[in-house]
């Protein structure tokens, strides 16, 4: 009995393990699908904020108490300063209270009541431009310091002739120099002074009832007469001017200078841009925004490819800095009296409050046309295709994809044209003529090139580089050369031969003369070389060829260590495509009188076909996506260029390169994270289209 | 005699096709054999001992004497080169300089049998006759250079065998008598810190004795150049040793290189990190990828159900393989690496450190990336497993009232183990071999510690590792001497290659004896 009730449990135990069990191993193989999902889904989550917009929510209000009339905002928000200006001649920093809902008084500086005092600021820093009565100009860098303003020296000048009279005046700063307008009763007077180069202060006189704007770095000053914009330089060359249709109603330099805004009365909004004229930096057109409202204030932001324009109308519009394009606006209730722009905040001073916002997605601005379109960058000739991520002042990022996807392609497509034939034709002789023994011992060796691993056929073939001589590139010219020839004659003497004896059949040992032949095409090709072109010093073919403008890692190369690389892939699914053509098929075509030859033409090679075209599409793909290779025997250099001599960088090399210095979340790393998209669709798509090439070609005989 | 020369103009067309398709195996053969053997040639002669040749020539109508290295090229056949390229220790820096010498130039060239190279820890190289010994600067004649050296390599021994580890006991004693409040005037105290300074100062002077020898070093002009021994790696008189010898030497080279601690310059030290490195993610990769790559299989083989899922998963599988691998790499560091990561030091260490530990790349989603990398691998491999399990033994077991289960874990698994063996082996030669994606998930050039070490908790998951295809990829951008071989680049690309030939080899004959097994034992 006892023993029964054991069984019976025993039985159930067995049962539910193998309930548990099976659904255990069920669960187990939903992994893969989790696997691929996940990768699609984090893939995708990283590179799709790309398509939406930036975002500007209300990070904080801070109501102000007292009116005040602010000059500077710093980052607030992690403990900058504020600084104004009151009518007792004091400098006043504010600071924000520790739950940041107050704005607390924490410093003044006082200054002496009859000079005039400016605040500029450079690169986030407030910088006091104080001008005495008796034309000592004095200018500082103002830091907080233990709770109070630290004023750090940065120059001085006194200003000739200097009346103590003016109505009001203009500063900006650059790295290097800073310009100053004062505005005199009938004409301003504009000085540019080099930091440290006391005497060297330039002049230049307007009348007064232009406006003026101060593009310190290029030491240019823009005068807006009605609908003329001119640019007047310190040096005897004549203004350039621009005219416009309409009136000019306020021009805004950006970029460090590299270009500026010019707002007109009715909404238009014009773009002109540093670009390099053989040799020459001269403005041009970039582009022209319509309807937008006038311009009152305008960033950007340097890393990626975002403008920020604040309109009259009290309006934020996110634009395309590089192509123009709108990308969303956004409404603000009312015109800020003051507004500027720290880090990802924009600070918008009201009456009666301070307004925070935060840009949130700022890679979002990076655009279609950013990615595929040629587009007019600062210093460039013409509108171009350009991958260049590092950006620096005055230079913005320049994300096209064209340059990476040339590379693949071209770097993919070459290494085909020296596997295809290398693989196919071994594939043909291994899978069709060669006898069972020796195709178990040959295929296994070829495919064990697969398994070299890649690293290492990129660092032979770019040591090969350094060492690459002339005298190595003859040898191996020849012997190219050589053997078709070499191939053909034999040819003829096997054919002789077999006429002669009547007997036709493929042996391994028809093999041997074959090796022969190569060793011979390499010998020829040495003693030809040598006898013909050696060139004693071993100097490099490539100057020879192709000039100096021609590069040492070269497409050349690459075709050659790519397509080593992929001819096993190749030739593996090949081989096996033609070796299992069935057996029948053939015996059929021979018993209908074809030969050897008519039978591999007609009946093998056309059976086979579908799975050699799925070969190929494998071995492209793999091609595509392999790395190190290229990373290793190219320079790496985005060129958009099909040219055999010229460098590359494709897609996967890129991601080697850039991904691991790339801000988390920043517009480089979102698209970088689309081209990783991009290479697995691509691969994907191929792999499937090859596989169901594959198996239909596999079910078709199977059903015969 | 149409038909006949037509019949005849096919022969040939036959044989230049047949000629053709073997040409182009032949050359696909040819590549793969010369592209090993370049490297294992490559790297071993790195290893190998070059002799050094004194080299009398004028420049600027000056008289020069140098010891270098030139090829056997130009040995074999002097009359035919105009030039000859010497290559030279740097003085100063642990590369080799190259210079060539218009043949009219030459005056001698010998092999004098007394030059030696003299290797320093530092990676310089120097060629030269040995001078005198030199004790406190003072020439001794008490004792040969082959003794001073013994006797330096005893007192570094002692030194880092016995007395730091006492040094090491006696600190923690008098750490722990502090912890405990104790006064350092008592007895039991000063006892153990008289020890404590009895025993510095006597490796501050077995030091002291090891920095006094010197040797002198004589270049070929006659120039006297002084070497501490303690700086002396090893030196050998290259010119007297035999074949026979320098493969002692290369052997000895080999162990050394494999055993000592890697340097950032790719000059000087070993890659005794990288290996580990390698084998350490290789192993926990190892670890991740079996498990799930085998139910995977089984599921695939025995569980699923024939619909659409189980074609989609088997689809995946399929294009898992062909993604390329940077692109894991990519997902690697997105996913694992700021994602979970990230995740983590803000659960276990929120506000506590200062950068991040799991949140920064590290061994652990190494190996997690190159696992998922690997697993169609051994999914494929056990499945082909599987089904080369015969059918009747697996009816017989269910005949035999087994469930599923039981099948499956007596019957299908063990005999399916070559299977499981030849995709886990293919897959660790895969892993190993890898290196894109690695690139971004947390192999670095140098890294300064172990991924495994003494340390609690002994094995540092977080920690960033060494890797040896890295540290060729590295090593390329670094040093390249491909003449003489001066860089260890060449080495570690000779054993990387020769590590995954031979994984795959194995693997290849483990799955051929499986085939054997069942394709004759067993009828259907």
């Amino acid at each position: 009995m006892i023993g029964v009730n054991e069984s019976k449990r025993r039985n159930l135990h067995r049962v539910r393990a193998d309930k548990a069990a099976k659904f255990l191993i069920t669960l187990g193989g939903g992994i893969v699908l989790l696997m691929l999902g996940s990768m699609i889904w984090h893939l995708m989550k990283v590179a799709t904020p790309l398509a939406s917009t930036p975002t500007l929510s209300i990070e904080q209000q801070i109501p102000l108490t007292t009116p005040l009339s602010i000059e500077f905002i710093g980052d607030l928000m992690s403990g900058g300063m504020a600084l104004s200006f009151d009518e007792h001649c004091h400098l006043n920093a504010y600071q924000l209270n520790a739950s940041k809902q107050q704005l607390v008084k924490i410093h003044s500086l006082p200054f002496l009541c009859s000079s005039k005092v400016k605040l500029a600021e450079f690169r986030g820093k407030p910088i006091l431009f104080h001008l005495s009565k008796s034309g000592h100009l004095r200018i500082d860098q103002l830091r907080l310091e233990k709770q109070r303003i630290n004023r750090q020296f940065m120059a001085s000048m006194l200003i000739d002739n200097f009346s103590g009279n003016i109505e009001d005046w203009q500063v900006a700063v650059a790295e290097d120099q800073i310009m100053i307008a004062l505005e005199h009763q009938t004409q301003w007077q504009v000085l540019l002074s080099k930091y440290g180069v006391v005497d060297e202060v330039k002049q230049l006189s307007f009348d007064v009832e232009n406006t003026i704007v101060l593009m310190p770095r290029l030491g240019r000053a823009v005068i807006v007469n009605q609908d003329r914009v001119e640019l007047h330089g310190f040096n005897s060359k004549p203004p350039e001017i621009f005219e416009f249709g309409d009136h000019v109603a306020k021009v805004v330099p950006v970029f460090q200078d590299h270009g500026f805004f010019v707002s007109l009365e009715k909404g238009q909004l014009v773009k002109w841009l540093l670009v390099n004229k053989e040799g020459t930096f001269v403005f041009h057109r970039s582009f022209v925004l319509e309807r937008i409202g006038r311009l009152k204030d305008y960033w950007q932001d340097e890393r990626e490819h975002l403008g920020i324009i604040l309109t009259a109308q009290g309006t934020v519009n996110f634009i395309n800095s590089v192509s123009g394009e709108k990308i969303n606006r956004i409404e603000l209730e009312s015109l800020p009296v003051f507004s500027q722009k720290v880090e990802d905040n924009l600070y918008f001073q009201h009456d009666d409050h301070i307004e925070v916002r935060h840009m949130g997605n700022k890679g979002a601005a990076i655009n279609l046309s950013s990615l595929w379109d040629s587009l007019l960058y600062t210093g460039y000739q013409e509108p171009a295709f350009v991958w260049q991520s590092a950006s620096s002042e005055g230079i913005e990022p320049k994300y096209s994809l064209i340059p990476l996807v040339i590379g693949s392609i071209k770097s993919a497509f070459y290494a085909l044209v020296v596997a295809v034939p290398l693989s196919l034709g071994a594939a043909i002789y291994s899978g069709y003529f060669l006898s069972t023994a020796n195709r178990r011992l040959i295929k296994p060796t070829i495919e064990l090139l697969e398994a070299i691993p890649s690293v290492v056929i990129g660092f032979l073939l770019s040591v090969w580089l350094i060492s690459w001589s002339i005298n190595a590139i003859y040898i191996l010219l020849f012997s190219i050369v050589f053997c078709p020839f070499l191939l053909v004659i034999w040819s003829v003497i096997q054919h002789y031969i077999v006429t002669k004896r009547k007997i036709f059949s493929v042996q391994d040992k028809d093999l041997w003369p074959i090796v022969g032949i190569i060793l011979l095409a390499i010998l020829l090709g040495y003693f030809a070389g040598s006898f013909a072109f050696w060139d004693e010093r071993g100097g490099e073919l490539l100057q020879l060829v192709g000039g100096e403008a021609a590069s040492r890692k070269n497409t050349l190369v690459v075709a050659v260590a790519l397509g080593i690389a992929i001819t096993p892939t190749i030739y593996t699914l090949a081989e096996d495509a033609i070796y299992d053509v069935p057996l029948h098929y053939q015996q059929a075509s021979f018993a209908l009188g074809a030969t050897q030859l008519q039978t591999l033409q007609k009946v093998v090679l056309k059976v086979a076909l579908p799975g050699l075209v799925s070969a190929v599409m494998l071995g492209f793909g793999r091609a595509f996506g392999e790395t190190m290779i290229v990373l290793m025997v190219t320079g790496n250099t985005p060129v958009s260029d099909w040219g055999l001599l010229s460098g590359l960088r494709t897609l996967g090399a890129n991601l080697a390169i850039e991904l691991p210095h790339s801000e988390v979340g920043s517009g480089l790393y979102r698209v970088l994270f689309l081209t990783a998209l991009l290479l697995f669709f691509f691969t994907f798509v191929i792999n499937t289209i090859a596989e169901s090439i594959r198996s239909r070609f596999y079910s078709r005989y199977d059903n015969v | 005699m149409t038909m006949s020369s037509s019949f005849l103009n096919h022969d040939f067309r036959a044989f230049l096709a047949i000629n053709i398709s073997a040409f182009f195996m032949l050359v696909v053969l040819l590549l793969m054999l010369s592209l090993v053997s370049v490297v294992i040639y490559l790297g071993a002669s790195h290893l190998w001992e070059k002799d050094i040749y004194l080299v009398e020539f004028t420049s600027n109508s000056h008289h020069k004497n140098r010891y270098v290295l030139i090829s056997n090229q130009w040995l074999s056949n002097v009359e035919k080169h105009s030039s000859l390229s010497i290559s030279y220790p740097d003085p100063k820096r642990s590369a080799f300089d190259k210079l060539t010498i218009a043949s009219s130039d030459i005056v001698r060239v010998t092999k004098p049998s007394n030059v030696a190279s003299w290797y320093l820890h530092s990676g310089q190289v120097k060629f030269g006759a040995a001078g005198r010994v030199l004790e406190d600067g003072n020439a001794t004649h008490d004792i040969t250079l082959a003794e001073a050296v013994e006797k330096i390599g005893l007192a570094e021994q002692h030194i880092s065998d016995k007395l730091n580890e006492r040094l090491l006991r006696l600190h923690k004693v008098i750490a722990q008598l502090d912890k405990e409040g104790g006064v350092s005037s008592a007895p039991k105290y000063q006892r153990y810190q008289t020890q404590f300074n009895d025993l510095q100062a006597e490796i501050t002077r077995l030091r002291a004795y090891i920095a006094k020898f010197e040797v002198e070093v004589i270049d070929a002009t006659g120039n006297i150049e002084t070497i501490k021994l303690k700086d002396l790696l090893r030196f050998s008189y290259v010119n007297q040793l035999n074949v026979f010898d320098k493969v002692v030497v290369v052997m000895s080279n080999f162990i050394q290189l494999f055993t000592s601690t890697s340097a950032t310059n790719f000059q000087s030290g070993g890659f005794f990190p990288a290996m580990f490195g390698t084998l350490t993610m290789v192993l926990l990769m190892t670890l991740f990828v079996t498990p799930l790559g085998v139910l995977v299989a089984v599921y695939l083989h025995e569980y699923a159900p024939r619909s659409w899922m189980t074609s989609l998963i088997r689809i995946s599988v399929n294009n898992l393989a062909g993604v390329p691998s940077i692109v894991y790499g990519v997902f690697g560091l997105g996913f694992f690496v700021y994602g979970v990561g990230g995740q983590i030091d803000q659960l276990l260490f929120a506000d506590r450190l200062r950068s991040p530990t799991f949140g920064a790349p590290g061994l652990l989603w190494a190996s997690l990336t190159m696992a998922m990398l690997t697993l169609p691998v051994v999914i494929v491999a056990t499945e082909e497993g599987l089904k080369r399990v015969p059918k009747n033994l697996m009816v017989g077991s269910y005949a035999l009232g087994a469930t599923k289960l039981e099948t499956v874990w007596r019957i299908a698994l063990p005999l399916a183990s070559p299977g499981i063996l030849t995709g886990v082996i293919m897959a660790i030669a895969r892993g190993a071999g890898e290196v894109a994606p690695l690139l971004l998930v947390g192999a670095v050039k140098f890294a300064p510690l172990l991924p495994v070490d003494g340390t609690y908790p002994y094995v540092h998951l977080e920690r960033q590792f060494m890797h040896l295809g890295t540290f060729i990829f590295h090593g390329t951008f670094n040093s390249l001497d491909p003449e003489f071989g001066a860089s260890m680049i060449f080495v570690s690309c000779m054993l990387l290659l020769i590590m995954v030939l031979c994984l795959n080899l194995i693997a290849i004959s483990v799955r051929n004896k499986l085939r054997a097994r069942y394709s004759t034992a067993v009828p259907e």
